[in-house]
């Protein structure tokens, strides 16, 4: 049988899940992992961050834009702890990540040692899966099933690696099963919760949709459903960009951050449509008698913000088809057309200081410039504080765009690090960073890692 | 070898101030404000220290000369743009009837919701729902607002 390096092992389990790039920052504890990664710098892209904050909030900004998991790393002791931020970040946005933490030798463990922490213990909490490997042999499997975790339990799963484990040889024999990896599938809805929900359209006077992540491959079925019961459509901020900006029904966000028209038709509805959004907000918002059809897949959801008429237990893309195919064409209701107006209203002012020479500069003519110049495809890395609210109601995203930010954990800091992810992940898009003064404060740093890694060909 | 491509625009909005928090303090609990003011920061001399090309812009021509200049360019990039530290638009208070309100966000071309309800005969109790939401109401007493939708982040 082959022999092969617990730690060398573990990236190969990472890698052979298609996984080929890896953020963090060494440390004596990790050195038996880090001697595999540079036995494997011919396959995987090792991102060297300042800061392991920033690695851990690069890898928890991966799925948000591309729907597959990043891997990050810390050493025992400081470098576990600053993954911290990161790791909520995955866990409050529901978002599949896997970090690697190094533990002493375990000849070492629970004897006071140097950096020597309860590390199984802290990292309970921050993860949705925790698990020390108590032999060489468990590496590749407990590697294996972090990332199934993650995947399953949408969250971040951390494995920690005992130092001598890393450097032990262990039998090359385990094999990875991607392909077995099944594309999610969520069920149709049935018939009388399409029946219901139809009827309740049909009686409605000013029914509006309501979408939020849940909805986020269902933006054709979204803007179909609008145009056909002539509903319109507000978001939670992490909707933004289901359905493009520009698209004349689509409010923008409640709240906050968006403009004026989300925040006040939802005040004067009487019937929501209600996809796939958990915006803990969202208690504050529509009158309290309005009815809610209420599509999710995940049965803890529903009523949990509103009282619900209508639960449709379903996949969104299937569940709104239904409804359409199901349902009766509608005329524009009062509220729609005021909404509308409404909208054109808030836009004409907005664009009216596009070219303002205030002085120091407005946002709407910066704005103005990042919405012409940006690529049809460019990734915009939005950081947290006032630029959500700016971006919320300025950037105008369309075609092939992407975005992310730090949505309930709403962490500062958090452009940088996603910036050095897109760049990653899309090296021939443009990535922009976003970020106020404050939060570019946070990690700043991290221009220390865009400017060492460009057109970078060796890495060591 | 890996290939890397950190083709990344770092666009820096200075305004002096942790913005969401200000407006928290004035708009929300109505107290002094504390601890949100950052001084001004040179960015571009900080990227430049860190081996990344900054300029610094103060208006919407300089910012665009900015961006074509690292469309032209590989690598990353910082702009800092000196930017407004007026707070934007509160929906959430939304006194549009408040000529105080008006001015400070120079709101004369937005029109009241209350307009659009009667223009297209939306019937009053839905134009008015929002308020169903006592908690959403601003407080008229000084005790601060605890309970709104910004104070409670």
């Amino acid at each position: 049988m082959t022999k092969i390096n617990g730690s060398d092992a573990m990236l190969k389990v990472i890698y052979d899940w298609g996984i080929d790039h890896i953020y963090g920052f060494p440390g004596g504890s990790f050195d038996s992992s880090m001697n595999a990664i540079y036995d494997f710098r011919d396959k995987m892209k090792f991102i060297e961050v300042r800061h392991e904050e920033a690695g851990a909030l690069a890898a928890a900004s991966e799925y948000k834009i591309t729907g597959k998991l990043g891997v990050c790393f810390g050493s025992a002791g400081p470098g576990a702890a600053h993954l911290f931020n990161g790791l909520y970040d995955a866990k409050y946005d529901k978002t599949p990540m896997v970090a690697i933490v190094a533990n002493v030798p375990t000849s070492r463990q629970d004897i006071d040692f140097f950096q020597a922490f309860d590390e199984d213990k802290w990292f309970l909490n921050a993860s949705v899966w925790c698990r020390q490997a108590k032999t060489a042999d468990q590496i590749p499997i407990l590697t294996d099933e972090a990332i199934r975790q993650a995947y399953a339990r949408k969250g971040p799963a951390v494995i920690i690696i005992p130092k001598d484990y890393g450097w032990q040889k262990i039998d090359d024999n385990f094999r990875v099963n991607k392909d077995a990896h099944p594309e999610a599938n969520y069920p149709a809805p049935t018939k009388t919760s399409v029946d219901e929900a139809v009827k309740l359209l049909k009686e409605a006077k000013n029914p509006t949709m309501y979408i939020g992540l849940g909805a986020k491959d269902a933006g054709d079925e979204v803007k179909e459903f609008a145009e056909k019961f002539k509903t319109p459509i507000m978001s939670s901020y992490l909707g933004k960009g289901i359905v493009e900006d520009k698209f004349p029904a689509y409010m923008g966000t409640i709240g906050r951050l968006g403009p004026k028209a989300a925040q006040e038709v939802q005040g004067a509805t009487d019937l929501v449509v209600w996809v796939g959004n958990n915006s803990p907000f969202s208690v504050l918002w529509f009158p309290k008698d309005a009815k809610v059809i209420q599509i999710d897949v995940d049965p803890a959801k529903f009523g949990k913000r509103h009282s619900t008429d209508v639960s449709m237990l379903a996949d969104a893309k299937k569940a709104l088809r239904a409804i359409i195919d199901a349902g009766e064409t509608r005329s524009e209701s009062p509220l729609y057309k005021a909404a509308i107006a409404d909208r054109e209203n808030w836009d004409a002012w907005q664009d009216s200081f596009k070219n303002s020479d205030e002085m120091p500069v407005r946002p709407e003519p910066i704005w103005d410039v990042i919405n012409k110049k940006a690529d049809d495809n460019a990734i915009f890395a939005i950081d947290v504080g006032n630029v959500n609210v700016d971006s919320c109601r300025l950037l105008n995203l369309h075609d092939d765009q992407k975005w992310t930010t730090s949505g309930l954990h709403a962490t500062m800091g958090y452009g940088a690090p996603a910036a050095l992810m897109a760049a990653t992940v899309y090296p021939d898009r443009e990535v922009w960073q976003l970020a106020g003064d404050g939060g570019f404060a946070m990690m700043n740093q991290e221009l220390l890692t865009m400017a060492r890694w460009h057109a970078t060909t060796c890495m060591f | 070898m890996a290939r890397y491509n950190m083709h990344v625009l770092n666009i820096i909005f200075t305004n002096e101030t942790l913005g969401f928090i200000q407006a928290e303090q004035e708009d929300e609990s109505n107290q002094p404000l504390s601890g949100v003011i950052i001084p001004d920061n040179d960015w571009a001399k900080v990227a430049e220290g860190m081996n990344v090309k900054g300029v610094t812009v103060r208006t919407k021509k300089e910012f665009e000369e900015a961006v074509n200049e690292f469309k032209k360019m590989d690598g990353p990039m910082l702009i800092d743009i000196k930017y407004t530290h007026e707070m934007p638009y509160s929906t959430e208070l939304n006194s549009l009837d408040d000529p105080a309100f008006v001015k400070k966000y120079q709101a004369e071309d937005l029109k009241p919701f209350s307009y659009f309800a009667e223009k297209y005969g939306l019937e009053a109790d839905a134009a008015t729902g929002a308020s169903q939401h006592e908690e959403s109401e601003p407080e008229e007493d000084e005790a601060p607002d605890t309970v709104s939708g910004a104070s409670q982040h």
